[in-house]
């Protein structure tokens, strides 16, 4: 356990030891790379003043309600359209066309539309959210084997025991991932919608640093998104772990 | 009394504009507390036919009677255990056999413990499939469908990928469950010694199309020993009729 730790922790630390060289050694100019040290600084003072936890809490509250929204939906449709086929060929067609416009495009729209409230955020993180989940739920549901789904008819399992007790947790290793991603993407997602258009957030703490060119906030806003992104896409991991113990699959050599 | 009759079932594939014939003019029937052997080359659709008998196949054309009735869905007293084990991985070894059953209910309880200890895995109640050899995750599937007290119990190669030593446990399992349970047993399989070391009665087939060649009575006294003269001469009789040399 403790060695997976050390393992993984070899490249950040690398990386930091010789970001701080690059600075000592002033290859380039304060404003466009601080210090790690600098870095730290600047993030003291944030928490010192308070700016940093009002900004995270705001951020988090975001990302958390769109991401509740986005990937339950994303579960629920993915369960509809994957155990139908009549509900594929209605909904997927048009799923997959709302999937391909970028956030950036539609976010104007959302402003225009919600202004620059909550809503038009938690919209931008949800649809964000939504299509990792739908797709890998469907991917999941479809690759269930046929001859489980055999044994529950021989089993007499009624149509919605089939889904609960056999096509769930069949598919539960893809909904999982599709769950991982779309972690990745709901903050990727709110970032963008902080940037372009709030006045709380992490993102906003961001884009306002870059307008005073405070280099040492703009890198404190990027390290909390990566730290906070890092951690909860380790409790999906725990998550997942847990709940496919079951599984026998390939772990890597030298796994234990 | 018969338990099951199938009369002049047809089974057709349709490959692209071809219609292949799979099973043609399969007539038999099955006593109760019998058991059967379907034997017959690979391609000659015994497996089908066992799908059909199962109600996993409803596009044939005939007549069959299972229990007065014809088949309509799979289930309802008949139990299936397939070549691969077919257990769900995400359950454990009980829950896999209670399965779509209440387990808090006594009386599945007291049945639960009955199937374990017939197919001899005290212990491994809470183990998962991928923890079980393949002989052991057989006899789980076996306790599966027996625990829902079929009057049939249909079996498609179950042995098959098993080593030699398993296979011949799993038999000798199987005849002790047979005397427990006195239940009519089909058994598809490729191993003639198979065949006539566990039936009654052998069903011998032949491929493209389907056809029941011969229908050869084993009466031999159980436990049989596989190197005695008799059980030698109906081996020899059935692969005869299997036209091996």
């Amino acid at each position: 356990m403790n060695k997976k730790y050390i393992v993984g922790s070899i490249l950040p630390l690398l990386l930091i030891a010789i970001w701080q060289l690059v600075s000592y050694f002033e290859v380039l100019p304060v404003q466009m790379l601080p210090s790690p040290i600098d870095i730290v600084e600047a993030f003291v003072n944030l928490v010192k003043s308070g700016t940093l936890q009002e900004n995270l809490y705001t951020s988090l509250i975001r990302a958390a309600v769109g991401f509740f929204i986005g990937s339950a939906s994303g579960i629920l449709l993915g369960l509809i359209v994957g155990n139908s086929r009549f509900m594929e060929f209605l909904v997927d067609p048009s799923v997959q066309l709302f999937r391909m416009i970028p956030h950036l495009a539609i976010l104007p729209l959302l402003i225009l539309w919600f202004g620059f409230g909550e809503p038009s955020k938690i919209i931008i993180v949800a649809s964000g959210a939504f299509f990792p989940v739908y797709i890998n739920t469907f991917l999941g549901i479809r690759s269930v084997d046929y001859k489980l789904i055999e044994v529950s008819k021989v089993l007499e399992f009624s149509r919605s025991k089939q889904i609960t007790k056999v096509v769930l947790p069949a598919a539960m290793p893809n909904i999982l991932l599709g769950i991982r991603m779309s972690m990745g993407t709901a903050w990727l997602s709110l970032i963008v919608a902080e940037l372009m258009g709030a006045t709380t957030g992490v993102g906003y703490m961001i884009s306002n640093a870059r307008e005073f060119s405070q280099t040492d906030v703009v890198f404190v806003g990027i390290i909390i998104f990566a730290c906070v992104g890092k951690i909860t896409d380790s409790f999906v991991h725990i998550l997942e772990k847990r709940l496919l113990r079951w599984r026998d699959s390939y772990q890597g050599v030298n796994a234990k | 009394m018969a338990i099951l009759s199938i009369e002049n079932v047809d089974k057709r594939f349709l490959k692209g504009k071809e219609s292949l014939n799979v099973l043609t003019n399969i007539n038999f029937t099955i006593e109760e507390q019998e058991i059967v052997s379907i034997i017959g080359p690979s391609g000659c659709g015994k497996s089908t036919l066992l799908r059909i008998l199962a109600g996993l196949d409803q596009d044939y054309t005939g007549k069959i009677n299972f229990d007065g009735k014809p088949i309509s869905e799979p289930g309802k007293g008949k139990g299936v255990i397939f070549q691969e084990h077919r257990l769900f991985p995400w359950l454990t070894v009980e829950d896999n056999i209670c399965a779509n059953l209440n387990k808090r209910d006594e009386d599945v309880q007291q049945r639960l413990k009955e199937v374990i200890e017939l197919v001899k895995l005290t212990g491994f109640e809470k183990s998962y499939p991928k923890e079980l050899s393949g002989g052991m995750s057989q006899r789980v599937s076996i306790a599966r469908a027996l625990m829902r007290n079929p009057d049939i119990l249909l079996l498609d190669e179950p042995f098959g990928a098993l080593d030699a030593f398993t296979r011949k446990h799993m038999q000798d399992s199987l005849l002790d469950i047979f005397n427990n349970r006195k239940m009519t047993i089909i058994l598809i399989t490729h191993d003639v010694e198979e065949a006539v070391y566990l039936a009654n009665r052998i069903i011998i087939m032949d491929s493209r199309p389907g056809t029941i060649k011969e229908i050869v009575s084993i009466p031999l006294q159980y436990p049989r020993n596989v190197v005695s003269d008799e059980f030698l001469s109906h081996r020899n009789k059935a692969l005869t009729i299997l036209d091996y040399t």
